[in-house]
């Protein structure tokens, strides 16, 4: 993180959703993802893949909102304690908010059902889907992704006790289309959502991809004290460009998928 | 799970002169000005409250809350915001349906289709509150199109109101909303009777980057009124520009979405009760159908409550206040049709978006995401050119979404895996990426409609809604026109590349407008110029669903501001104008 002076020594301790939760997913049903998990964001010279960054914990954790009450769906509050309150002058203070993100909210009734459904199934929720019988029933996430897993062991071609981490990876494709899609979404969730959630372990997701995290209630502007003009802080412009080196610029890999996309839209490289 | 009912506000009211169903936009904004004129006001929500202490004169108490202010349940939380579904409607419990035509049979998908915030203070809750007022002209688009106006299907016509007449609703609105804006900037607007009351906030380094492109091409780059509060403003703070701006709600209450400005304020008046989680199902109507006696609502626990009031306020949305009408009618008709016209003319924006990639750090996750614009592409009285809309200046500030975006858009590319994390570091979207975004008119087209699917339910088992919509040659041939000049454009800014994004199918543009058409002669409106339904006596339209022509605008101010009207006309019929704050 580029403010990294601001963030308290605890600010990364997250017990509420951390891997000693409960358990829905078995070792190897963990490990198979884990492999998944790098296989949609593998570990390399810039950082650690999804797995390291705790994807499967957040996707366990999702599987398991409703062992805990109120449902762990949506976190609660405005603020982590990432980021400082801002001084009177604008700076960033030495007062910290609480972290509200470790708090969840009961969800409506309406919500409620909507969760059980799409976890659950329409064979895991008293009543089953409202079209079941026209669209057929619901299969939950739950099965989705244990159904999703088996298949996938048992259509590899190697055992997969007898399978190398890095080898194993290659087992992602071999999940059935809407495990293959729903595993791809939850590790994207995992990496780039709030650390509460389970993912994105000590903000590394964001790190990797140079993101500053979030940054209330702080923000990139106030207003100057005793004036109308509002500002923004050295090290992080608003309105100016960056004052930095660009960490990471796009090479030619990068610039020609770009090309290649804008022919097919239909749209023009200037230079 | 609670059994038993929500009440916020005044839970002694027992008796109320109106009964208001939905609490965004327009439900907030007649709330507002019904209270504000010693009227009791109840206020039916479908979807949950996140703005614990709305109802509290000082809510300080509250860890967390801003000095004096609710607090409000959202932070910088891609996840609960734009993937599970804190406020949006859940299409597993709360689908819609959609077709091109009827000739698609009863449905081509199921999902969600032009679904908009279900939650205290509505689809104003998470937009991005960009508040451009409509010109003068697009109130009269069918005197300026003259033969063109019915061409191909269309139904262009005159609105009942001119913005001569509902000006001073307009500064009422920007005034409840805190709007920030410079006056004179825009070259195109209309007049103004009073000045926005707050400047201009920090402009973001996109806007510098594109203000040399867009002036090149000989158009005019300016600071697009917003409401979100560039300084401390009624009570409120000022934006810290934190980034979650476009599609999620402020974590500080900087932004003037309904549940901390009007429906707070109609709350703060003793004259307002709210019930949240609490859906209007059924309208019942007399014997002679020609008026509302009732509206029977599923409670929090799903048990089901009657509750009256002497006038009705219908201030869902444009979809979901048509479904409400086909729910009550009976033989599957809807209430208050005898034009044929309820449903009918949905509009919803079919823009077009054009990316621009840049080697820049152009950091476009600091700040509201969008805070310039220009209406150079809107001049309907110009006959030569094809009409368009207004283009405002995006940034792409999410991380999920835009790296399922690069799995889909550059898949077929062989990007996945290492690449994908190289592109994700690389081709950091809110880094590299501007999006022109131009909010086309849509025609209005007898032939879009919403009523209800004969055969999906939702969660209560009620019919949802279902959308037929086709787009119309008119907001097409805009697109094509405008497409290369916008390209053009980000070129002329510096990009390296650009390409245009094709719009969804449906639009989805989250401005849903049309349905209850408002005008003077019943045989071609829903309701009549002051919202009052032609059909029934003490049932109102208000807000998006009275639109006749959809302009090229945002709607939010125009919606706030036709609420506000309607509701005045109900205070003080005749001359609505009285009823404004002195």
């Amino acid at each position: 993180l580029k403010v990294l002076g601001a963030v308290p020594a605890t600010a990364w301790l997250l017990p509420a959703c951390s891997s000693s939760g409960p358990r829905y997913l078995t070792d190897t049903e963990r490990r198979v993802l884990s492999a998944c998990a790098d296989a949609v964001f593998p570990p390399d010279a810039s950082g650690p893949g999804a797995a390291e960054l705790g994807a499967v914990d957040f996707i366990d954790n999702l599987l398991t909102a409703f062992e805990h009450d109120p449902p762990r769906i949506i976190a609660a509050g405005s603020f982590s304690d990432r980021r400082p309150y801002a001084a009177a002058d604008g700076s960033p203070s030495a007062s910290f908010p609480a972290d509200q993100f470790l708090e969840f909210l009961p969800l409506s009734r309406v919500q409620r059902a909507g969760w059980q459904l799409r976890l659950y199934g329409s064979a895991g929720t008293p009543g089953g889907g409202p079209n079941d019988a026209l669209l057929g029933p619901v299969i939950g996430l739950r099965d989705r992704i244990r159904d999703g897993v088996r298949d996938a062991i048992a259509a590899f071609p190697t055992p997969i006790d007898a399978t190398g981490d890095i080898p194993l990876r290659a087992i992602f494709d071999y999940l059935p289309d809407q495990a293959h899609a729903d595993v791809q979404l939850l590790v994207l969730q995992s990496l780039f959502s709030l650390p509460e959630y389970g993912g994105n372990r000590d903000g590394g997701g964001w790190r990797i991809i140079h993101f500053d995290g979030d940054s209330m209630p702080l923000g990139y502007s106030f207003v100057a004290p005793g004036t109308n003009q509002i500002r923004d802080r050295p090290g992080t412009p608003l309105i100016g460009p960056e004052t930095g080196a660009d960490p990471e610029p796009m090479d030619e890999e990068v610039l020609d998928l770009f090309r290649a996309a804008v022919a097919v839209l239909g749209g023009k490289t200037f230079y | 799970l609670s059994a038993k009912p929500i009440i916020l506000g005044n839970a002694s009211l027992d008796r109320f002169d109106a009964l208001v169903i939905g609490s965004g936009a327009s439900g907030g904004a007649v709330a507002a000005m019904l209270t504000r004129n010693g009227q009791k006001v109840l206020v039916l929500e479908a979807g949950p409250n996140y703005f614990p202490g709305i109802d509290l004169p000082d809510a300080a108490t509250l860890p967390g809350a801003p000095a004096g202010q609710p607090l409000p349940q959202f932070g910088n939380d891609e996840l609960r915001l734009l993937h599970r579904y804190q406020i949006q409607p859940d299409p597993l419990t709360e689908p819609r349906t959609f077709r091109h035509s009827v000739a698609d049979g009863d449905r081509l998908r199921v999902g969600d289709f032009a679904n908009f915030a279900k939650t205290v203070g509505g689809g104003a809750t998470h937009a991005d509150l960009k508040t451009p007022r409509f010109i003068p002209d697009d109130f009269r688009l069918a005197t300026l199109f003259g033969a063109d106006a019915t061409k191909d299907g269309a139904s262009f016509v005159d609105w009942p109101v001119q913005y001569d007449e509902i000006e001073p609703f307009y500064l009422h609105a920007e005034r409840l909303m805190g709007v920030q804006g410079a006056d004179g900037v825009d070259p195109f607007a209309g007049k103004r009777s009073g000045p926005y009351p707050t400047p201009p906030g920090a402009a973001m380094y996109v806007s510098s980057k594109m203000a040399a492109g867009v002036s090149q091409l000989g158009y005019t780059l300016f600071a697009c009124p917003t409401a979100i509060n560039s300084l401390p403003y009624d009570g409120r703070p000022a934006c810290n520009d934190c980034g979650f701006c476009q599609g999620t709600p402020c974590a500080i209450n900087a932004k003037g979405t309904p549940g901390v400005t009007t429906l707070r304020k109609a709350l703060l008046t003793g004259n307002c009760q709210l019930r949240p989680e609490t859906r209007a199902v059924r309208l019942l109507v007399d014997g002679a159908g020609t008026s509302i006696t009732g509206v029977e609502a599923i409670l929090p626990d799903g048990s089901r409550a009657m509750f009256a009031a002497d006038r009705y306020v219908l201030a869902a949305n444009p979809i979901e206040d048509v479904r409400l009408l086909y729910l009550s009618g009976s033989g599957g008709a809807a209430l208050g049709n005898s034009s044929g016209l309820v449903g009918r003319n949905l509009m919803l924006h079919r823009g077009v978006n054009v990316l621009g990639v840049f080697e820049d750090q152009l950091h476009g996750h600091r700040g509201r995401g969008s805070d310039h614009a220009f209406t150079d592409f809107r001049q309907p009285a110009n006959r030569a050119v094809p009409v368009g809309g207004i283009v405002v200046v995006q940034t792409v500030p999410y991380l999920i979404q835009q790296a399922q975006t690069y799995l889909d858009q550059f898949g077929a590319l062989g990007v996945k895996g290492a690449l994908l994390k190289k592109m994700l570091r690389q081709a950091r979207p809110r880094d590299r990426l501007i999006n022109l975004s131009m909010y086309g008119e849509d025609a209005p087209q007898p032939t879009n409609t919403v009523d209800l699917d004969p055969a999906i339910r939702d969660i209560d088992g009620i019919p949802v809604a279902r959308l037929t919509y086709r787009e119309h040659a008119y907001e097409v041939s805009a697109q094509q026109f405008y497409v290369p000049k916008m390209i053009d454009i980000l070129g002329a800014a510096g990009a390296r590349f650009a390409a245009p994004i094709a719009p969804g199918d449906p639009p989805g543009s989250g401005h849903l407008m049309g349905t209850l058409r408002f005008g003077a002669d019943p045989a071609t409106s829903v309701c009549r110029p002051d919202g009052r339904f032609h059909d029934i006596g003490n049932l109102y339209g208000t807000g998006a669903s009275l639109f006749p022509t959809s302009s090229g605008f945002n709607p939010t101010l125009t919606i706030t501001m036709l609420a506000s009207y309607v509701a005045a006309s109900i205070v003080s019929p005749g001359s609505p104008e009285r009823a404004l704050p002195g």
